[in-house]
């Protein structure tokens, strides 16, 4: 087992500041995983140069892997910092981890991104079962267990935003909405109760922006840490969309 | 008070989705659908030059033939490639960091999409609008056939000559280039109509497109062949 762990860090002190990198080295301990290494980072924040630095900063909440937002470039490639081990770090390089905040979205500092256009996205396609009134609305539909099993995994999603970090298309200066939020589309209009906003959900689908945007490279399935079936949810979306496109253009 | 103002929206963004409709049809029918006629026609060079010359005749006596060539293969394909190019230019390639199967196959849609488009310029540069590229055998050529095996084989550029061996390369690796932009997008067209509606189905699918690649590549080759041994 190695004595300790060289973590480098790209950096950056606000918004529009420009990013540094700074190695760290801290001491292993087994079965650590990358927040630990951040916190260790911040009991005693001193480069690998022996310079006096700030703590990173980064975003954590559950610290088990439900909540995403500690999701961060780890060695190249988005994934979460708490449920990222170390062990498993060292197969894909040995002498060094590296830390990057996520690209497609602005670096408020260090590791910690503003990812509230993803939560405008879901308000785009009006993610929720409308069920809010002010009298009783009496029982829901019953849903099959068939359908049960269907839409399960859809709703694993925490919103973490790997999906959007491994699309191609999906970049800082477009509108896309990205592979989460055409998955919980098709959860929300495969509800019953959901489905009374389906063609208020499917007009944002065909909007700039929108499904069209997708170029079927189908990262977003490979890297969802929930494995939410996107590849799945994108064609059904494209079915869906298709067929109110048609119903669009010949029944009125 | 003034009456609320509507924002105006870009006539681009009002028809989006109708465009990208558009531009997914277009890429099949009739782009895809005239490749696979083109190489129906050229592969008559198989067969000498008296069937390849009857071949030709018959189309070059269609009639509205003019109608027929901008309506149905010059605009379609300018808007596909015009319209394709400004979606791609919006990519943000990333398959080295990501190299998965689906990835490349994106990737190369594109790659393969700029080849394509380089190759078809000076394709209908040298042999529809001859004038500009075609050299001076055109002007000479007896028929159809001696003029593609000349084009071919004997291109002559601003009086340079091009050996044959990189003519040839050149439309080997452009036919490819089409064929698998053709193939791949009849998968990403089955994909975004709604037809295929999961993986498993995608993953069956996937292979019947790859055989229609393999199938149109090495006709486009033998092809390419008959205009070589026919002398």
């Amino acid at each position: 087992m190695p004595e300790y762990v060289t973590v480098r860090v790209k950096r950056q002190d606000g918004l529009d500041s420009p990013s540094y990198w700074e190695t760290f080295r801290i001491a292993y301990q087994p079965r650590m995983n990358v927040t630990t290494c951040l916190q260790q980072i911040a009991l005693n924040p001193v480069t690998l140069e022996g310079r006096k630095t700030t703590p990173v900063a980064y975003d954590a909440a559950c610290l088990e892997e439900v909540c995403g937002s500690c999701t961060m470039n780890i060695n190249g490639s988005v994934r979460q910092a708490c449920s990222t081990l170390v062990e498993a770090l060292r197969k894909e390089n040995p002498n060094e981890i590296t830390l990057e905040p996520m690209t497609k979205y602005p670096v408020m500092r260090d590791l910690a991104v503003d990812r509230s256009r993803m939560f405008r996205d879901l308000k785009r396609i009006k993610a929720w079962i409308p069920v809010d009134g002010y009298y009783d609305l009496g029982p829901g539909p019953r849903i099959s267990p068939k359908l049960q099993h269907q839409l399960y995994p859809y709703s694993r999603c925490m919103t973490c935003g790997c999906c959007t970090e491994a699309c191609p298309q999906y970049t800082k200066d477009n509108r896309f909405i990205g592979a989460f939020a055409i998955s919980l589309t098709v959860l929300f209009n495969s509800h019953p109760t959901g489905a009374v906003l389906k063609e208020d959900r499917l007009k944002e689908l065909m909007e700039p922006g929108g499904i069209s945007e997708c170029g079927q490279a189908q990262n977003c399935l490979r890297v969802c840490p929930k494995s939410v079936p996107n590849v799945t949810g994108i064609a059904q979306g494209y079915r869906q969309v298709t067929a109110q496109w048609f119903k669009n253009l010949f029944s009125r | 008070m003034s009456a609320t103002e509507t924002p105006s929206i870009p006539w681009l963004d009002r028809n989006h989705f109708l465009l990208r409709r558009m531009h997914s049809l277009t890429g099949i029918i009739p782009v895809g659908a005239f490749l696979i006629e083109h190489l129906l026609t050229n592969s008559g060079s198989w067969y000498g030059a008296a069937r390849y010359n009857k071949d030709v005749k018959w189309i070059q006596d269609l009639p509205f033939l003019f109608v027929l060539e901008w309506g149905f293969i010059f605009l379609p394909l300018a808007f596909h490639a015009i319209y394709g190019f400004v979606i791609a230019l919006g990519a943000q390639m990333n398959a080295t960091s990501y190299p998965y199967l689906n990835g490349w196959r994106y990737t190369l849609q594109r790659i393969t999409a700029y080849i394509t488009l380089s190759f078809l310029i000076v394709h209908l540069l040298k042999f529809r609008f001859a004038w500009i590229l075609g050299g001076p055998v055109f002007a000479e050529a007896a028929d159809w056939f001696v003029l593609t095996r000349q084009g071919l084989l004997h291109w002559h550029v601003g009086g340079v000559y091009v050996p044959a061996w990189i003519t040839l390369s050149f439309y080997v690796i452009g036919l490819t280039a089409a064929v698998y932009h053709f193939a791949n997008g009849i998968w990403t067209f089955a994909i975004s109509w709604g037809v295929l509606g999961g993986p498993d189905s995608q993953r069956w699918f996937q292979y019947v497109c790859l055989l229609v690649g393999i199938v149109m590549c090495l006709w486009g080759y033998i092809s390419l062949w008959g205009f070589v041994i026919h002398g």
